[in-house]
């Protein structure tokens, strides 16, 4: 049945794939600004708990259901959920978030790892460690994204050429396909970004207390502030459903990515094995590697009372206005500035590509397109899709883009995923399946948890991010006036998009029941 | 940083690296094992 199919080409190739998936800019944004927000200690206990209750059984529910779904011949949600369940005829449409997600992150990922690329290029050119004050560093990013005076549309020239640069390269990654691609260049870039990342943290640590008036601001102060557990801040629901969703982000669990590169594993592949060496590899560069950098140079420079502060102003002024602003008072200073983004330019091309590879494995599997063909395809449709997100960034798009697919879609598309598998598939055989080739024996205990413990939280959490958020943001309470046109307009273009994908799943469907009532014919 | 804070970071730290350490040395360990395997067959 799927003889032809891709297939990575080792082991580790497939755990540094979808390690670098789930490495992105949120492991070295998000994650420092979750653990400021909620003040000293209060963190890393809910998050180590969701860890170990929703996101590594997540992990395994993906990783067994994409090589499922492999063996049948799809890597898409749409075919892989058809074959979990195949006496329904509908189930396939539930699996359609498995590409509108991550194809429409990609409309606005792409433009913010660019900002990366060129924040990089400006550490090396000296223009960045010429600002001396933090508001010339806010001026610098609203300049480079067109903020400064915008008219109808905010977007500059460097910022475009910026994101053409990561778009082709991108797309040049994605034309070489899963083994000649994706898994050579997460094979170079995510050991070089590990690098970094530890040379960066060493750096931050040895720093000590540099400034002789606060010696109580220290790097191992900083680190005192994650890890002085607050036992009192774990009656606050806030900070559960906070590190609940920070699990969700940074492993990349609900969107299909993993889905889509487990199916191009072998049947006898250990995935139990897998799975926890990608997940540890995701937690290694967040909680340790990003954990040692931002928070402990925060703490250096500004002191414990300015953190919240700082996180409050978003996961955006940390990376392009604090981080900076901080490398500039360290000797090598640019470099290490340069080090920094090139290593956020690193995570956030491991990730971009494998939100592009759905896509084009739903041509390649439901509609027999050839490679090339589809990422010609893809690459024309996402870079006029990408658009919006460059030229009226002002007008509040991006952020609307952001929550439909890196929390609406995601979080839904977790839910629905883990009680197929777990309850209409049926735990018996997803544990069997899950240790097919295993090596690994999951302890019994996650068998409960992923049948019980982690439905009920994703249904609590679904329900109070419905509540609580979404339900403001869907109604586009709070958003100005003259933004609402713009939000609209892109709520559109994603209708127009999810109805085009339920069609082609409709079709793909009719073609491959045409094909197998030929075949009975002959 | 409190004693409580250094026992609680060196546990989660030391947990981490424990499980990263282990499966990518037996994900090598096992490379070869790969070279030969058939194509997939469907569960049930």
């Amino acid at each position: 049945m799927s003889n032809d199919r891709q297939r990575w080409g080792t082991k580790i190739g497939v755990v540094l794939a979808v390690a670098g998936s789930a490495v992105g800019l949120g492991n070295f944004l998000r994650f420092p600004v979750q653990v400021g927000k909620y003040g000293e200690g209060a963190f890393m206990i809910p998050y180590l708990i969701a860890l170990l209750l929703v996101g590594i059984p997540l992990m395994w529910v993906e990783w067994t259901a994409g090589r499922f779904g492999g063996g049948h011949g799809h890597s898409t949600a749409p075919g892989i959920y058809d074959s979990l369940w195949k006496k329904s005829r509908f189930v396939k449409y539930l699996g359609i978030g498995g590409i509108f997600g991550p194809f429409l992150i990609y409309m606005y990922y792409v433009y913010i790892e660019s900002w990366c690329l060129a924040y990089a290029y400006y550490s090396l050119t000296g223009q960045l460690s010429s600002i001396s004050s933090s508001q010339g560093f806010i001026d610098f990013l609203s300049n480079y994204q067109g903020l400064g005076d915008p008219g109808f549309v905010c977007g500059t020239v460097p910022g475009f050429v910026f994101f053409l640069i990561t778009f082709i390269l991108n797309m040049t990654v994605i034309y070489f396909g899963i083994r000649g691609g994706i898994e050579k260049l997460c094979n170079i870039a995510m050991p070089l970004l590990l690098i970094f990342g530890v040379l960066l943290a060493i750096r931050v640590i040895t720093l000590f207390a540099p400034d002789p008036l606060h010696p109580n601001w220290s790097s191992i102060n900083g680190l005192g502030f994650i890890w002085n557990a607050d036992l009192s801040a774990l009656k606050s629901p806030k900070v559960w459903v906070a590190a609940t969703g920070q699990i969700f982000f940074t492993l990349s669990v609900g969107m299909g990515v993993i889905l889509t590169y487990s199916s191009y594993l072998r049947k006898k592949d250990d995935i139990a094995q897998s799975g926890l060496a990608a997940a540890s590899t995701n937690e290694f560069a967040e909680v340790i590697v990003a954990g040692a950098i931002v928070v402990p140079a925060a703490f250096i420079f500004f002191g414990p009372g300015e953190i919240v502060e700082i996180a409050n102003s978003g996961a955006f002024n940390l990376g392009f206005v604090t981080m900076p602003q901080i490398f500039n008072k360290i000797p090598l200073g640019a470099l290490l500035c340069f080090v920094w983004f090139f290593m956020l330019f690193l995570a956030g091309i491991t990730s971009s590509i494998s939100i592009v590879q759905p896509s084009i494995a739903f041509m390649e599997d439901e509609f027999k397109i050839k490679r090339r063909k589809a990422v010609t395809i893809f690459g024309i449709v996402a870079f006029i899709l990408c658009q919006p997100a460059l030229w009226f960034l002002h007008r509040g798009v991006l952020d609307d883009l952001d929550f439909w697919g890196a929390n609406f879609v995601i979080v839904v598309g977790a839910t629905i995923e883990i009680i197929l598998l777990a309850w209409i598939f049926g735990i018996n055989k997803a544990w069997d399946e899950l240790h097919l080739g295993a090596k690994l024996k999951v302890p019994r205990i996650f068998k409960f948890i992923t049948k019980y413990i982690t439905p009920t939280l994703l249904l609590a959490l679904l329900t109070w991010f419905f509540v609580e958020d979404w339900l403001d943001i869907i109604t586009m309470k709070g958003v100005p006036a003259e933004n609402v046109p713009y939000v609209l307009g892109i709520r559109l273009v994603l209708v127009g998009i999810l109805l085009f994908l339920s069609i082609m799943v409709w079709v793909a469907w009719k073609r491959r029941a045409a094909g197998i009532k030929a075949e009975d014919d002959k | 940083m409190t004693t409580g804070g250094w026992i609680f970071m060196i546990l989660a730290w030391g947990a981490i690296i424990f499980t990263l350490v282990y499966t990518y040395s037996r994900i090598i360990s096992d490379s070869d094992d790969n070279k030969d395997q058939q194509d997939y067959k469907i569960l049930e």
